[in-house]
């Protein structure tokens, strides 16, 4: 039961910290017009992997990335009055995370090539993200859906994938070395403190930006 | 040793993926013609959309002579393949800037389209 109470506290602690990056980050390198979503994807993954790696609970990264679109609603100014794309988008690489690691091979393969696992995921974490959203968003949207855009689209889809790649292979290098600090190992009054504090602080944060 | 050079493959293919170039050029195809956008500035003007100023999009597509328009769906391409496809109220309310970027005031940026370069259309 305690390390239920741990993983709830952890999943806001990390998704806020998620959601909290999008708003910021995020919007600064969109501004730069820098590749936004292949960098916001593989700090995504990076998180997704280090939680999975301390906590081992599937669902806890889906968690996280609904916590983490909960902080698009605070984000309007950025995203161009579709708030529900902008939400998809961070679901869908929550979704995909999860999916992936529902297969055993790539389970094995994750635990054992930290640096080739994590370009495998962060491309299909981005890929499936971008193609997700490319569906969902006219859905959500007065526009129509037009199954030749998304067909035309899937090449670049796919070469702006290996940006996610190359970026997650190092996020989730690093993310592998940083798990040999196990943050739910901490004594229980100072990590309920901790995680309660930071989860409070990224939503003040996002709620004053 | 193997992921030393996965590491170097990935290196490159994202240092190929981050060089974008826009394509500069004061000519867009639409519908299978080739039209100045310093005339179509001239033959149009500009108007105001979500900040941006550009030349309307309905305006581009009657210069190239399109007939009915209104049945209609146009497909906006840009230089690195990005292509969004609208109908005619949607064209409606578009603008095409002056570096390229078709802005529509209406709907999520995921349809904006950046550095257009080709106009088509189909049946609606």
């Amino acid at each position: 039961m305690v390390v239920d109470k741990k993983s709830i506290l952890a999943i806001l602690m990390f998704g806020s910290l998620w959601g909290l990056l999008e708003c910021t980050f995020g919007a600064f390198l969109h501004t730069l017009h820098l590749p936004a979503g292949a960098v916001m994807a593989s700090i995504a993954l990076s998180l997704m992997v280090y939680t999975r790696r301390i906590y081992q609970r599937s669902g806890m990264q889906f968690s996280m990335a609904f916590i983490a679109s909960l902080f698009k609603l605070l984000n309007l100014g950025f995203i161009g009055g579709c708030v529900w794309c902008a939400m998809l988008a961070i679901i869908a690489e929550g979704l995909i995370f999860e999916l992936m690691l529902l297969i055993p091979l790539m389970v094995r393969f994750h635990e054992t090539h930290s640096l080739l696992s994590g370009a495998f995921l962060g491309y299909a974490t981005y890929s499936g993200g971008y193609v997700l959203t490319e569906v969902f968003t006219p859905l959500l949207s007065s526009a129509g859906f037009f199954i030749s855009d998304l067909i035309a689209l899937l090449p670049l889809i796919f070469v702006r994938g290996f940006n996610a790649a190359f970026l997650s292979s190092i996020l989730v290098f690093i993310a592998f070395r940083l798990s040999s600090f196990d943050l739910s190992h901490l004594r229980d009054d100072l990590y309920y403190a901790l995680t309660s504090t930071i989860t409070l602080l990224c939503w003040f944060i996002a709620f004053i930006v | 040793m193997k992921e030393l050079i996965a590491a170097f493959v990935l290196l490159s293919l994202f240092v190929g993926c981050v060089s974008q170039e826009t394509s500069g050029s004061d000519e867009i195809v639409v519908a299978g013609g080739v039209l100045s956008i310093s005339e179509l500035s001239t033959a149009c003007g500009h108007v105001e959309a979500d900040g941006h100023s550009g030349i309307p999009l309905d305006c581009i597509v009657i210069q190239a002579g399109v007939d009915n328009p209104e049945d209609l769906s146009f497909t906006l391409v840009g230089s690195d393949g990005y292509q969004k496809t609208f109908n005619w109220e949607d064209m409606l309310q578009g603008v095409l800037t002056d570096d390229g970027l078709a802005v529509f005031p209406h709907l999520p940026k995921a349809f904006w389209v950046k550095d257009v370069v080709e106009v088509r259309y189909g049946g609606g």
